[in-house]
């Protein structure tokens, strides 16, 4: 109860933040080139992947694989820099409120921030695909069930690098760092992604299920195989470990 | 006697500098307690230590009975504070500023009407707070600190940047809370002047040592017996903190 | 003068610290790419440089792009957060000028990160290739292409950010403005290949010949941008 209200009030915050502009723009400008593009996918390529499902996975891989987590870090900056701008959190410090709660509630309007930007991708995958599938002649759109199935997956699998980013900005009160060091750790993950430890690297696993599902979509023998154990395990304690040390510290300058 | 704030001891060092220093006030339930040092005394900080914005580094406190750390929280519910800089969301109005603070505190929705009416704030309530005056963004910050009536406000010079006029208004404001609505007010402000018209009791703090604690009419009798000058009692403060540096070894 | 007042605000910062610390990460992303799979670049064919450049610039152009998009969120971020902007407008020194200076203050610290970068290419080609002073010429050609191809988009960005108030509407119209040379680079449009956010991510080594059609763009670029920013920044002191 209490925290629903700490929730509705860190969701009030965002008033007039003009987030949402930054959550829908690279959208628009990613579909745009997918869509005039989309005769690609009808000349087939090597991995011999069906166009309606080539057409799906080149947008969200082209969504999952920086500006998803880049959302995040942007993210992690509005909810802190609202808060330090005119001494904000001195104040909520103030009130008899949990600093563990405020800090979860804010953790959840960045996974709410996050989940707004994949339902608007869902919602303009559909008319873009109607729109494609009208320019080459083919039914490029995928059913309902799967896009949804599968941005959820997408979603789930964020949690732990949601956690890491929100961990980073409470602990690097200095901007320059916490941007620096979210934006710095996306590009490594297509490296990472190819050895065995891609586990350990949260920043990767939306971008790696996606390819897996690539793989699997294009049934060749040469792809990425997602394997629940050591990755869930290792995912959950990761979650575990980043979000505590978030709840440890969060508000400590604003407390010294 | 019965008393809303009291501290044994209190202390705060940051490495070797002592910003208070064995502190013992007594604040009485009901009146308005004058918190005077110059710059850098050490008000802000005990006072974000009675708040649990700071950790006392020795010492213990108790306000309407209840320990801190024990009961932070319960402690919390009592309080309505202006810390330092009036602490606000720009991007929203100074009403949604203040909605924020009455449903983290479970107030009804009349408070934020009655806070914003208080402090001269209603007409520009729709107004977006980092488009408000240093005097409407000070305002802002009482209007918080009074929101659901606490019984204990803590305030920090609240009339720092209010014009001649808004500082008499809040000033008369203050002075007619206790009567209003029972409430204990721990105010502070480096100005003799400004306490002597709100005042009830008064607590005179130097790096980090209380100097003096009473009323009003006791620190005349004080400045007197002390060889202190006594026609004008900003001239016994600036005496006071003066000898007091002195016995520092400083020079002035 | 404004320039050394520029470098001073940014003490406390963490900009240069964290600026020379990213480059210093970038840098070690070739050599861990080569370290942990030699092979795979040994068998490639092309000069040890190409080979180099093909398996790593993509990715140390984007930490380029994002170490500067970062840096000018942050010159104009002091300058917003405290409100100094409205005390530096009362000042009898020009606004185009601080521009200037948290322009060049920007451009050379991107420099530093590039050289390093350069300099954990050269060492890769001298471990594994064992190339060695021949490479010089090539990776200072090479340092200057960069240098060109990061100018416009280091005065639009410090643009980009002298107009935002917040932090993270600077930072979100360049990562989106990012974003969109990694998702329009396939339209294989010359709109496309000349958009300022799509120039530091090639470089000469792997173009050759053909990216030297990317420097009077680069030059153009630059000269607009500088001129938007001298107009719009005494404009909007007299609309304000």
């Amino acid at each position: 109860m209490n925290f629903l209200i700490l929730l509705k009030v860190e969701l009030k915050k965002l008033r007039r933040s003009h987030i949402i502009w930054i959550l829908l723009v690279p959208l628009i400008i990613l579909w745009i080139p997918n869509i005039l593009n989309s005769g690609m996918v009808m000349d087939g390529n090597a991995m011999g992947i069906a166009p309606e499902n080539d057409f799906f996975i080149q947008a969200f891989l082209g969504l999952a694989w920086f500006m998803y987590p880049a959302t995040l870090v942007i993210g992690t900056v509005l909810l802190c820099q609202t808060e330090r701008n005119n001494h904000g959190l001195l104040k909520m410090l103030s009130l008899p409120v949990s600093s563990v709660q405020l800090c979860l509630a804010k953790f959840v309007v960045l996974l709410l921030l996050a989940a707004v930007q994949l339902v608007l991708m869902d919602l303009m995958y559909f008319p873009c695909a109607i729109i494609a599938s009208e320019m080459n002649h083919y039914q490029l759109l995928l059913s309902p069930s799967l896009v949804f199935q599968q941005t959820g997956l997408l979603f789930l699998s964020s949690l732990p690098m949601a956690a890491l980013y929100w961990m980073v900005a409470v602990l690097f009160t200095t901007p320059v760092f916490s941007i620096g060091i979210g934006l710095a750790s996306i590009v490594p993950s297509v490296l990472i992604m190819n050895t065995d430890l891609w586990y350990c690297y949260p920043p990767c696993y939306p971008f790696f299920l996606l390819t897996v599902l690539q793989g699997e979509m294009s049934r060749s023998s040469d792809t990425f195989l997602w394997e629940w154990v050591p990755f869930l395990p290792v995912a959950a304690a990761l979650f575990a470990v980043f979000l505590t040390l978030s709840c440890i510290c969060f508000g400590r300058a604003e407390r010294r | 006697m019965d008393y809303m704030i009291e501290t044994q001891d209190l202390s705060k060092t940051y490495g070797d500098f002592t910003a208070v220093s064995h502190l013992n006030l007594h604040i009485a339930r009901g009146r308005i307690y004058g918190f005077l040092g110059p710059n850098g005394a050490g008000k802000s900080t005990t006072m974000k230590m009675l708040l649990g914005l700071t950790r006392p580094t020795g010492g213990r406190f108790q306000i309407d009975g209840l320990e801190y750390p024990k009961d932070r929280k319960e402690i919390l519910k009592k309080i309505g504070s202006f810390i330092e800089a009036p602490a606000f969301y720009g991007n929203l109005t100074g009403e949604e500023n203040l909605r924020i603070l009455q449903q983290i505190l479970k107030l009804p929705l009349s408070s934020v009407e009655w806070a914003l009416k208080t402090v001269g704030l209603y007409e520009f309530r729709r107004r977006q707070a980092k488009k408000y005056s240093l005097g409407m963004k000070q305002r802002l910050g009482l209007a918080g600190a009074l929101l659901g009536q606490p019984p204990v406000l803590i305030l920090d010079e609240p009339t720092n940047g209010l014009d001649p006029s808004g500082i008499h208004e809040i000033r008369t404001l203050i002075r007619s809370l206790p009567q209003q609505y029972h409430c204990t007010v721990l105010v502070s402000s480096h100005l003799l002047s400004e306490i002597q018209l709100m005042a009830d009791d008064v607590g005179i703090l130097n790096h980090g040592h209380l100097l003096y604690e009473g009323t009003l009419e006791g620190l005349n009798r004080y400045a007197r017996e002390e060889g202190l000058p006594t026609e004008n009692l900003e001239d016994t403060f600036l005496a006071m903190i003066a000898e007091d540096n002195l016995k520092r070894g400083e020079r002035l | 003068m404004i320039l050394s007042l520029e470098w001073k605000k940014l003490h406390r910062t963490g900009l240069f610290p964290g600026m020379l610390a990213g480059g210093l990460a970038a840098a070690a992303v070739p050599i861990l790419n080569i370290a942990a799979r030699p092979e795979t670049f040994l068998a490639q064919t092309g000069t040890p440089l190409s080979i180099l450049f093909s398996q790593n610039w993509s990715m140390l152009g984007m930490l380029n792009l994002f170490y500067l998009i970062i840096g000018a969120c942050i010159l104009y971020h002091i300058e917003y957060a405290g409100g100094a902007m409205e005390k530096m407008k009362a000042l009898p020194i020009s606004q185009g000028g601080i521009f200037a200076a948290k322009t060049l203050l920007l451009f050379g610290m991107t420099m530093a990160a590039v050289v390093m970068e350069l300099l954990a290419l050269w060492f890769c080609a001298w471990h594994w290739f064992s190339v060695g002073s021949e490479a010089l010429i090539p990776l200072l050609c090479e340092l200057g292409y960069q240098l060109a191809m990061l100018l416009p988009v280091c005065i639009l960005m410090n643009l980009i950010s002298s107009f935002c108030r917040n932090l993270w509407i600077a930072l979100g119209i360049g990562v989106i403005c990012l974003f969109t040379a990694t998702v329009t680079i396939t339209l294989n449009h010359p709109f496309v290949d000349f958009f300022p956010f799509s120039l530091p991510m090639q470089s000469l080594t792997e173009t050759g010949a053909n990216g030297l059609r990317f420097l009077p763009a680069a030059m153009i670029e630059s000269i607009l941008f500088a001129t938007a920013a001298g107009i719009s920044i005494p404009l909007r002191r007299r609309l304000a």
